[in-house]
């Protein structure tokens, strides 16, 4: 279960060098990698599976650019911890479901499905999870006023 | 599965108003066999990471601290600490030592706390009636440090807001002293008592590849062999100054996560001694000042009691958060019930569920209801009465 012996962030550099819109070092504990919807299960695969990082968690928010998904990644042998950014236009707010790789994600995709409205395409149990049974549809609560 | 047995489904929760954590249990069972298992939350959802995107980052800390009841200075430390990085700081030496001081402090209490409840539940009530007697002089040492029982309000972005007078270590020294002859006495009980082994030991097993997949942390994950904690492999505050442990086991089960807390208890003295032994020589400021925070990112751990506690907090260069998410432990430790509970009975599922140190007090609104026609069928406090009566049927022969 050991997590690779080479470099994390330069093998993901090396794997997918002209699909990664943007590597931020913030420090060099924090990585943030921008990259399209459309590759986001090619990483998460290859971060999850062969960089054997632990999950711990998505973030959501509403930026002018669209609804951002922050994947964060930790690399525990290292104290590093990547972060992998996407962002999904608010027209047609829609990502494939990472839970099929890890089940975990579950419950936090089905949290930003309440809160932002993000669907996430290929989800095991796409139901409300902390919204009231009675929320109007539609309503996000943790999107922005335009 | 077969379709000729009848399913009985058990709602435990939601709310209980000594929880800080209303959530709803779903157990479908066939006879005493839990086959099938639902979760449900979002009952007491407080829009706290909604709040905090209107306050200041120094107001937020104290918002954080309301997070939870329990490891309330969990969450404050996470969200410094990612300040912290977002400013790119770092705190003085003292201020480290007292943020571990106040951490550690707070892992005792808590599982003290966890230890009680866990014995009051298989019906072992002098486990109980010693956990929270020997918690007591923890919170008074609390008090003698911050000042208060609860809530302390000793973090702030940069470092602390109250130093630890000299004069006031041997003081805190001696009852820390007086804290591991208690614990002794509580290792015992558990290790010694066949009645635990039977009711405990392969129950509830999470494997490692499960605690991996569901990305559980804390003691659920290191009692499943998991060697995860966040203060040595990501270290803030003064867990890369001392020396100390991580404790992990390899048996996966209910008696393996009580060990777990118990072990980390006397690790947890370790590092407060260590702490204040340094805080003697370690002079200096106590906070670092933060006069404009930069636009960016910035993530921070803590290691609550119940495992790590994550905070996100993306700056757009005003004085407020533009998005503050938290993680708390619970959130990746509940889920894993999908796989621990399974096959197991009702009476060891509720020990199953509180071992992973979540939601104890649900199980007291606990009602069964038949699937076929709506009726209850068992009131509150059923659960525990099962539980206990398990226990006393085990004692019997």
């Amino acid at each position: 279960m050991g997590q690779a012996e080479i470099d994390p962030i330069t093998s993901l550099r090396e794997k997918f060098s002209d699909r990664i819109k943007e590597l931020y070092e913030k420090s060099e504990k924090r990585y943030y990698v921008l990259i399209e919807p459309a590759d986001l299960l090619d990483f998460v695969d290859y971060v999850y599976n062969h960089l054997k990082a632990r999950y711990i968690i998505v973030s959501g928010l509403d930026t002018p650019k669209g609804l951002e998904l922050v994947y964060h990644f930790a690399l525990d042998k290292l104290g590093k911890v990547l972060s992998l950014r996407t962002v999904v236009p608010i027209e047609k707010p829609e990502v494939e479901s990472i839970s099929g790789l890890i089940t975990g994600a579950q419950w936090i995709e089905r949290e930003i499905m309440d809160i932002l409205g993000v669907k996430f395409l290929n989800h095991p149990d796409p139901r409300r999870f902390i919204l009231a049974d009675d929320w109007p549809e539609g309503v996000y609560p943790y999107r922005r006023k335009k | 599965m077969t379709s000729d047995k009848k399913r009985t489904l058990i709602p435990v929760g939601p709310y209980h108003p000594l929880q800080e954590e209303p959530e709803h249990f779903l157990l479908y069972v066939e006879g005493e066999k839990v086959v099938e298992i639902d979760w449900k939350t979002g009952y007491n959802h407080r829009g706290i990471e909604k709040l905090a995107e209107g306050m200041s980052y120094d107001q937020v800390t104290f918002l954080v601290e309301r997070v939870c009841g329990i490891c309330s200075t969990s969450h404050p430390i996470a969200y410094t600490n990612a300040v912290e990085d977002l400013c790119g700081i770092d705190i003085p030496d003292r201020a480290k030592y007292i943020k571990s001081i106040v951490g550690e402090l707070e892992r005792l209490h808590s599982h003290l706390l966890w230890l009680g409840l866990a014995g009051h539940y298989i019906g072992y009530d002098t486990v109980w009636m010693w956990a929270w007697k020997y918690r007591e002089p923890v919170l008074e040492i609390m008090e003698a440090v911050t000042g208060n029982r609860n809530n302390y309000a000793m973090m702030k972005p940069g470092g602390i807001r109250r130093d630890i007078d000299d004069g006031d270590i041997p003081i805190i020294m001696k009852m820390v002293d007086e804290l591991k002859p208690q614990l002794d006495l509580l290792l015992g009980a558990v290790q010694d008592d066949p009645m635990i082994h039977k009711r405990t030991k392969g129950v509830g097993i999470l494997t490692p590849e499960d605690a991996r997949a569901y990305g559980a942390i804390g003691p659920t994950a290191r009692a499943s062999g998991v060697d995860v904690d966040v203060r040595r492999d990501h270290p803030y505050a003064a867990y890369d100054l001392v020396d100390w442990d991580v404790i992990v086991t390899q048996n996966c089960d209910v008696f393996d996560r009580a060990a777990v807390r118990i072990l980390e208890m006397y690790e947890a003295i370790k590092i407060i001694k260590q702490c204040l032994e340094r805080l003697k020589k370690v002079k200096g400021p106590i906070d670092a000042d933060i006069k404009e925070v930069p636009p960016g990112h910035g993530l921070g751990h803590a290691e609550a009691p119940r495992g790590e506690v994550f905070h996100y907090v993306r700056s757009d260069g005003t004085n407020r958060p533009y998005r503050h998410k938290i993680r708390a432990p619970s959130y990746c430790n509940v889920p894993t019930f999908k796989v621990t509970c399974i096959g197991e009975s009702v009476a060891d599922a509720t020990l199953i569920l509180a071992a992973v140190d979540p939601c104890y007090c649900c199980t007291e609104r606990m009602a069964v209801v038949d699937v076929d026609s709506g009726r209850k069928t068992l009131g509150p406090s059923d659960l525990v009465r099962l539980s206990r009566e398990k226990t006393a049927r085990l004692r019997r022969g």
